[in-house]
């Protein structure tokens, strides 16, 4: 291997150069250099989603091939290349168990333009490594769609196109930044194709499924398990937007129904097979509102919008009592189903979805329905908890509530959360793993701190131990209004678990046993998220209202990026083609419309080659001369040898010598003139100044006009022989 | 019909249209009508990356991914037009060319000027005939990079092969590009009308020059070198420009002596001291094919006239229907090769 600071390589490059001249870069190193930095760059944002070691790969052979190219060094040895190229694979494989999933084919991606850069010369691979590095900006937008990465990868696709820029000039030491500009400017001629192929070409559905990743996910969940949802509450990324018609309803309503977990085994607690779907399942399941007046229906009915971001789960958390919802038009897919009294997509819903809901207000869901089958509302696995199940059975003999019904028992357990001295924290548990194997006796029986998740679990624990069907529900709570925009927009921190229990008679009743320990948590708008989440909200302390103005305004742009850009769909290029006056649009038609634009596009182009094509430069003295060459030339006079139009005094010269009868004498005497007046102009003692020559000129060039034609009616009279 | 004739036919017929469209000429400027343009490879493998790139962003539904597919497209759709333009209006004139012997490489200076006040052009690459193979940046065939400023010009220096004598067609220049972007190559062809005359190889291998140009045996004519110690026959004022070695010093210090001038002294001219090369009867050259006895005469032309430019005799040439007066200076020995160059045997 020949290591850049072998005695061979610091033969070649002698100490003294390094130290006492100025290092002096070569145009292939710097171009070297400049292609890195771009393709580091383009990199560094996969950095936190790859394996440490792949990250460590990729900085030692980036910055060896960077000390090579400073040192103009000998590239390492292909061997060495393919040892690389093998750890990498290996790695790959034992950390994700594949080559092809997505996670393992970006660190495959990213170590493979490592290796190509480390037997990269700028000029002769510059295809090559910006090949790869347009498939790097790809993969960052499977990742992320955010304007930060789009102008970080926009600057890194500059970049990529300035290398292949200098690449295209061997001549000399062209400027960088000129380079920047000239790619610049081809990026600038293609963008009105660019947008036009982004808003016509027709936009299919995926060709093939490809296995995706389970991806981490943060939000909802449909597992809980004590201890590993700590996470959440620190994740500000924003989980849905919410545009109510008319009144928001106040924040301690906005409960967002996510999955229902009804199956405890001990440690998590899980959804219940789903039954197979069909495509009526909506309607066939009971609905199980308590009849009201219908004007009283009416009133309390509350019309929104939400845009929620993909949950990759089969839950679409929607406002509670939501009794319809279909996809905002003009989508009608994907199709929504009503499960649980909350809502679904046949799928994972992956992509971010937009949904017109109806919800009722003040209402008791479930009371149609049949009791809950014990199987799942009451079941509790033997031997789980069991300090806590003789706890709850000791307390309520205690509290003579033996025969009390579910209402009664909530209402005494809410009152004794209250009183005895529980405490909300989202500190997590810093325990052992051993006192976790019964994670609600640690909780409700030691620590007696904890979030949501422990009140939640905890009480429905402890109703099924009393014999009352409950369950717990995870979803939002919460949602905070952006003044800018008008929207309300929920966070993945506002994620929430809280329980239901039944009352025969009345269904379904949600109880939030968080409220009864932290009811700022449900009442009032979270003060401090940044801080919360352990950030330092530097101007948020000095300035709030700045901070918040500010925000507001970014999440307001945020959420036009998130309309107009990213979720430009099919549905919405129909809309674009209805606007546009076409009545019943299909894609036949943008197929259309893209070949005309595209069409549009090509004259263009040839009309910006006409009108940029080299002009030959004139002197001011050309137009003048040529209407005399012109009409000298038309009395019949033999043109002077040489190249038109000919000067003035040339012209002179064969008047001159022309036969006597072929001009009229006086005609001739004032043509000399005026031909000797054009010559003094052009090339006498003092020429006329370019911007004069025209006006100047033009008594003179009538002159001869009127000479010429007065010439050409005494030819016309004169009798020919 | 013979199958071998019908593509030697159409070759022919390609061939002709060909050279219709370009028509030879010293001076070339590139227009529509000379100009070609197709994507490069480099461009084809661009091509399968935007594909690649579009499919995967319909797979994935990556709206930012369509959004880079299409910019790449864009661009490659622009640097179709700038590529285009690039070569849009350059210029290209020949300079003179000199004869060189068959074997060396004939240089062609070209000046490319740009025509375009606004715009410079880059990442030009001019190649003159068959181009070298990749890597090779010297010789016949091997490209010239150059840059035009914005309205400057800039020359280049490209080398053309020769094989043989006689006169030789320049071979088609290719000038081409492939800036800003690399994707498309623009490219045209000049036919340049100046012809050059190629003088015979020069003969390693040739004998010294013959004291006489007159083989033994061929004993009609006397022609023999006068040696310049040999009888001096005239004697003659000095006048400027006499060589010192024909000063006969003796007789000038007894001339300045008495008050004159230097004596030089004279042979007489084109009379039996020349040296004549003869075709066929000179020595050496017996016994070789006619090419070779060229050859031959070429290296001894070159020989002739250093002898002749000191004070070595006045040298002419004959050949089977051709004879050149002994003479001597560059015009001379230009004549004499390039009669070398141009005979022909007539039967």
């Amino acid at each position: 291997m020949t290591h850049p600071d072998t005695p061979l390589a610091s033969g070649l490059f002698p100490a003294g150069d390094r130290t006492n001249a100025p290092h002096r870069l070569s145009r292939e190193g710097r171009d070297t250099l400049w292609l890195l930095a771009v393709m580091a760059l383009i990199m560094a944002v996969h950095a936190p989603r790859l394996p440490w070691w792949a990250n460590v790969g990729a900085v030692l052979a980036v910055g060896w091939r960077a000390q090579l190219a400073w040192h103009d060094g000998p590239m390492p040895r292909r061997w060495l290349l393919l040892v690389g190229l093998a750890a990498s694979m290996g790695l790959t494989v034992i950390t994700y168990h594949t080559l092809f999933g997505r996670d393992a084919g970006v660190t495959l991606v990213t170590l493979l333009a490592c290796l190509k850069t480390l037997e990269l010369r700028a000029r002769r691979d510059a295809f090559v490594i910006t090949s790869l590095g347009f498939f790097l900006i790809l993969t960052q937008f499977l990742y992320s769609q955010s304007p930060l990465v789009a102008l970080l990868m926009l600057m890194g696709f500059l970049g990529l196109m300035s290398s292949l820029v200098l690449a295209q000039r061997p001549l000399g030491r062209p400027s960088i930044l000129g380079a920047v500009g000239v790619a610049g400017r081809s990026t600038l001629m293609g963008l009105p194709v660019m947008l036009a192929l982004y808003l016509l070409f027709p936009r299919i559905g995926p060709l093939w499924s490809v296995p995706s990743d389970a991806r981490k996910h943060m939000g909802l969940s449909d597992r809980i398990q004590l201890g590993q949802f700590e996470s959440l509450a620190t994740d500000d990324t924003v989980a849905m937007r919410l545009k109510f018609e008319g009144d928001a309803p106040p924040r301690a309503e906005l409960y967002f129904r996510g999955p229902v977990l009804e199956v405890f085994d001990g440690h998590a607690w899980t959804a219940r097979p789903t039954p197979p779907l069909t495509m009526n399942h909506a309607d066939s399941e009971p609905l199980g509102l308590r009849a009201l007046p219908a004007e009283a229906l009416a009133a309390t009915q509350l019309h929104y919008e939400a845009t929620i971001e993909a949950t990759h789960l089969a839950h679409v958390p929607l406002l509670e009592g939501t009794v319809s919802a279909i996809p905002a038009p003009p989508a009608t897919e994907p199709h929504l189903f009503r499960t649980n009294l909350g809502w679904r997509v046949a799928g994972t819903l992956l992509e971010r979805l937009q949904v017109r809901g109806t919800a009722m207000r003040r209402y008791v869901a479930g009371s149609t329905e049949e009791a809950p089958s014990a199987r799942y509302a009451l079941a509790l696995p033997p031997g789980s908890n069991p300090r806590t199940r003789a706890w709850a059975l000791a307390w309520r003999s205690e509290q003579h509530l033996n025969q009390a019904d579910a209402l009664t028992l909530t209402k005494a357990w809410l009152t004794y959360v209250r009183e005895a001295n529980y405490r909300y924290t989202l500190t997590g548990d810093t325990t052992t793993e051993g006192s976790m194997a019964q994670p609600i006796d640690r909780f409700w029986l030691e620590r007696r701190a904890g979030f949501c998740e422990h009140f939640a679990t905890s009480f429905v624990f402890i109703m099924r131990t009393w014999g009352i069907p409950s369950r717990v529900v995870t979803g939002f709570q919460g949602a905070e209004l952006n003044p800018v925009d008008g929207l309300h927009v929920v966070r993945n921190s506002d994620a929430h678990a809280w329980a239901e229990v039944w009352q025969a008679g009345l269904g379904w009743i949600r109880v939030d046993p968080t409220a009864a320990v932290a009811p700022e948590r449900i009442e009032r708008p979270r003060s401090d998220p940044a801080a919360r989440a352990g950030q330092a909200g530097a101007l948020q302390q000095i300035d709030p209202a700045l901070w918040s103005y500010l925000r507001n305004h970014v999440e307001a742009a945020n959420h036009r990026w998130n309309v107009w850009v990213l979720q430009y769909s099919s549905a919405r290029q129909m809309t674009l083609l209805k606007d546009l006056g076409i009545d019943s649009p299909s894609w036949i038609d943008l197929i259309r419309i893209c070949a005309g634009l595209l069409t549009a596009a090509v004259l263009a182009g040839f009309g910006w080659l006409w009108w940029t094509r080299p002009k030959p430069v004139l002197s001011a003295w050309h137009p003048p001369m040529w209407r005399v060459h012109k009409a000298l030339a038309s009395l019949g006079l033999p043109a002077p040898a040489m190249p038109a139009p000919a000067s003035a005094l040339a012209w002179s010269a064969v008047i001159e010598q022309s036969p006597a009868n072929t001009l009229d004498p006086s005609t001739k005497t004032r043509l000399q003139q005026a031909l000797h007046e054009l010559d003094a102009w052009r090339y006498g003692a003092q020429p006329l100044p370019t911007a004069q020559v025209t006006r100047q000129t033009r008594p003179v060039i009538q002159l001869l006009d009127a000479l010429i034609r007065a010439e050409r009616k005494r030819k016309a009279r004169t009798p020919r022989y | 019909m013979d199958a071998h004739r019908l593509p030697q036919m159409w070759r022919t017929r390609w061939q002709a249209w060909w050279d219709a469209r370009t028509p030879r000429r010293d001076h070339q400027v590139l227009t529509q009508r000379n100009l070609y343009i197709l994507p490069s490879k480099a461009g084809w493998g661009f091509g399968v990356v935007f594909l690649v790139l579009l499919l995967a962003s319909i797979n994935e539904q990556v709206n930012l991914g369509y959004a880079l597919s299409f910019l790449l497209a864009g661009a490659a759709g622009a640097a179709l037009y700038q590529t285009h333009g690039n070569l849009h209006g350059v210029q290209m004139r020949l300079g003179s060319v000199r004869s060189v012997h068959a074997g060396e490489a004939v240089q062609l200076p070209i000046t490319l000027i740009n025509g375009h006040r606004q715009r410079g052009r880059y990442g030009l690459q001019i190649t003159a005939g068959h181009k070298a193979p990749e890597g090779t940046l010297t010789g016949p065939g091997s490209p010239r990079d150059a840059e035009l400023p914005p309205g400057g010009e800039t020359s280049v220096t490209l080398e053309v092969a020769t094989a043989q004598r006689g006169w030789l067609n320049l071979p088609p220049l290719l000038i081409e590009t492939r800036y800003p972007l690399g994707v498309f190559r623009a490219w045209a062809y000049w036919r340049p009308e100046s012809r050059v005359l190629v003088w015979p190889a020069l003969d390693l291998q040739a004998p010294t020059l013959p004291a006489s140009g007159q083989s033994s045996d061929a004993g009609q004519h006397t022609h023999h070198i006068r040696r310049l110690d040999a009888q001096a026959v005239d004697l003659r004022e000095y006048r400027r420009g006499d060589p010192l070695s024909a000063v006969a010093w003796r007789k000038s210090s007894v001339s300045m002596a008495a008050g004159g001038m230097p004596v030089s002294r004279e042979w007489p001219q084109g009379k039996s001291t020349d040296l004549l090369l003869d075709f066929d009867h000179t020595p050496g050259l017996q016994g070789l094919d006619a090419e070779h006895r060229l050859s031959r005469l070429a290296s001894w032309l070159l020989e002739a006239e250093q002898q002749a430019s000191g004070q070595g005799p006045l040298y002419g040439l004959r050949l089977p229907g051709v004879t050149l007066e002994a003479g001597r200076g560059p015009q001379h020995l230009r004549h004499c090769l390039d009669q070398l160059a141009t005979w022909q045997r007539t039967p």
